[in-house]
């Protein structure tokens, strides 16, 4: 089941799709955003330590990752709802798959959904550290 | 409300028309400007002053005689004598010339390194940005000198108390705001100068925050040291102002060294030119500095008293508005305020909060605002802030506010 996951481009396309219909109305994207971050699942209190923060982010922002099968899981939260609906993106795309799938993946979503300023006010929205926190936990899970 | 729909129907929108940025677009909607305390937008007799400067008299000031150079060099002096004045500064040779309020505090600090030893004090407060925290930081950590900070009371005003306990220990200087630049707070600087001065203790004044909506007169003030940006008055970016008493630039060494500070030069010496020249070291922001003075004629134009009565009556409407949406919390309530209000909601992150608005077109600052001690103070990771100016409006507020009930609800 697991080996079906789809590749890292067609789940950022998928998600390019889906927010189509909003037609880059920040205010409903943002929106939607918000609605996917309350549906993440929570993470455990347990968790939420200083070691599973993400530093460089103005707001909190923890991620995990467990590997099984050869496959890399994230779990994640943040105290931003719109940072949590970016990273319930994130984990749609990046859970699932290889530490070499992920090494090897070029993230352009973000721009296609009209979030640009994300990246562009990175040291706020924390959204490259969110992104390199990823590619770490992946690179040290490579074997 | 009754200045402000006077003042407004028959000024404000003249003013705004005044500003091309005001007309744009963010997110399809009209922009509402609400980040005032971070930059203000620039008239477009600063915009067109700047390519004026370009298209007509662009040269190196005091490189050599010619027409064009002497053209440059009397226009920043006309800046000179239009600060001056606008300051009240005794002589335009007070007024130095800087990239911003952050290299007017980094002169003033590394001014003290050759005075302070172990046994000496700085003072600061928690009401500080960072640009008046750090250089201190590093003057103390240089010359072994320990830093004290006047805490402030729930209200965001100054501890009093504090100041007088603190000021017996004779410390070297005190580094203080005018104003806040996350409560708001308007100290009461010129008891705190008078104290201060009873006791032969210097005061550095960083006006940044205060500049824009009051008069600031630095000969009744009796400060010591002043400092402020352009950018946050109307003006271009990349210029600043310090401000020092006539005796202590006679004396302060500069921080930077270089061309047109010197007198005389040799592999094995130099020598000074006088002040402010002494202090503006290398090739200056020349066309910036000229526009500079467009700024301040734009505010004297309108007047401290008609921009004072404006921003007082909007922000008070502002607060009150605020005060209606319950799930927000205003942080800090003093008596004096420049226009510009902190707050938290309790169901939503500040970051989201600002995004939001962004996306209503509506430009406010979330964060810590530079001023990470003071954050920690308030027990707060971050606020969202909405800094007025005088191009806001009534019409601005009321949609900042129903878009912020929409967002909370
Ligand atoms: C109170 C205060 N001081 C200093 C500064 C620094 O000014 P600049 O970045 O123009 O040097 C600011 C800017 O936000 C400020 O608000």
């Amino acid at each position: 089941m697991l080996k079906e996951k789809k590749d890292i481009d067609r789940i950022q396309n998928d998600i390019i799709e889906e927010f189509q219909i909003f037609e880059n109305d920040m205010e409903e994207t943002l929106e939607y955003l918000i609605e996917l971050g309350n549906n993440l699942s929570i993470l455990n209190t347990e968790y939420k330590i200083d070691q599973n923060k993400i530093k460089g982010c103005l707001s909190n922002v923890w991620l995990i990752c467990k590997k099984e099968d050869g496959y890399l899981f994230f779990e994640a939260d943040s105290d931003t709802k719109i940072i949590k609906g970016l990273i319930s993106l994130l984990i749609k795309i990046f859970s699932g798959q290889t530490s070499q799938n992920i090494l090897n993946s070029n993230l352009y979503f973000v721009e296609k959904i009209g979030l640009k300023n994300m990246i562009s006010s990175k040291r706020i929205s924390g959204y490259s550290n969110i992104v390199d926190k990823i590619l770490n936990l992946a690179k040290s899970y490579k074997d | 409300m009754n200045i402000i729909n006077m003042i407004e129907n028959k000024q404000i929108t003249e003013i705004r028309k005044q500003f091309p940025i005001l007309q744009t677009n963010i997110n399809k909607k009209p922009l509402v400007y609400l980040d005032n305390a971070s930059t203000t937008q620039k008239p477009n007799s600063v915009i067109n002053k700047i390519s004026e400067y370009y298209k007509n008299y662009n040269s190196n000031i005091e490189r050599g005689f010619h027409t064009l150079g002497s053209q440059s060099f009397e226009q920043v002096n006309k800046t000179r004598e239009t600060v001056s004045k606008f300051i009240n500064s005794q002589n335009s040779s007070q007024i130095i010339f800087t990239s911003g309020t952050t290299e007017s505090i980094n002169i003033v600090a590394n001014g003290f390194a050759n005075e302070l030893n172990e046994e000496d004090i700085v003072i600061l407060s928690e009401l500080e940005h960072h640009s008046n925290i750090v250089p201190w930081i590093n003057l103390c950590r240089n010359t072994n000198s320990k830093l004290e900070v006047i805490p402030i009371l729930k209200s965001g005003e100054l501890d009093f108390k504090f100041i007088h306990n603190i000021i017996k220990k004779r410390p070297k200087i005190i580094a203080l705001t005018y104003a806040s630049n996350v409560i708001g707070t308007i100290n009461d600087i010129e008891q705190i100068i008078k104290i201060a001065h009873e006791y032969n203790i210097k005061v550095f004044i960083d006006a940044a925050q205060a500049v824009p909506h009051f008069a600031i007169n630095v000969q009744k003030l009796d400060c010591d040291f002043l400092a402020f940006s352009s950018h946050k008055m109307y003006g271009p970016m990349g210029v600043g102002v310090l401000y020092c008493k006539e005796e202590i630039l006679q004396n302060m060494k500069p921080l930077k060294f270089g061309g047109a500070m010197i007198e005389d030069v040799s592999f094995c010496d130099f020598k000074y030119r006088e002040h402010p020249y002494k202090f503006e070291a290398g090739t200056m922001n020349i066309s910036n500095i000229i526009a500079f003075n467009e700024a301040i004629e734009f505010i004297n134009q309108i007047g401290f008293e008609v921009i004072e009565k404006y921003e007082k009556d909007l922000f008070e409407y502002l607060i009150q508005e605020l005060q209606n949406i319950s799930q927000i919390k205003i942080i800090g309530n003093p008596k004096n305020k420049v226009p510009l209000v902190s707050f938290i909601a309790k169901n939503m992150h500040p970051f989201d909060i600002g995004m939001m608005l962004n996306a209503s077109g509506i430009a406010v600052r979330t964060g810590n605002h530079c001023a990470q001690p003071l954050m920690d103070k308030l027990n707060l990771s971050g606020t969202v802030r909405v800094s007025l100016s005088i191009y806001n409006t009534k019409e601005e507020i009321d949609f900042l506010v129903s878009t912020l009930k929409k967002i909370l609800l």
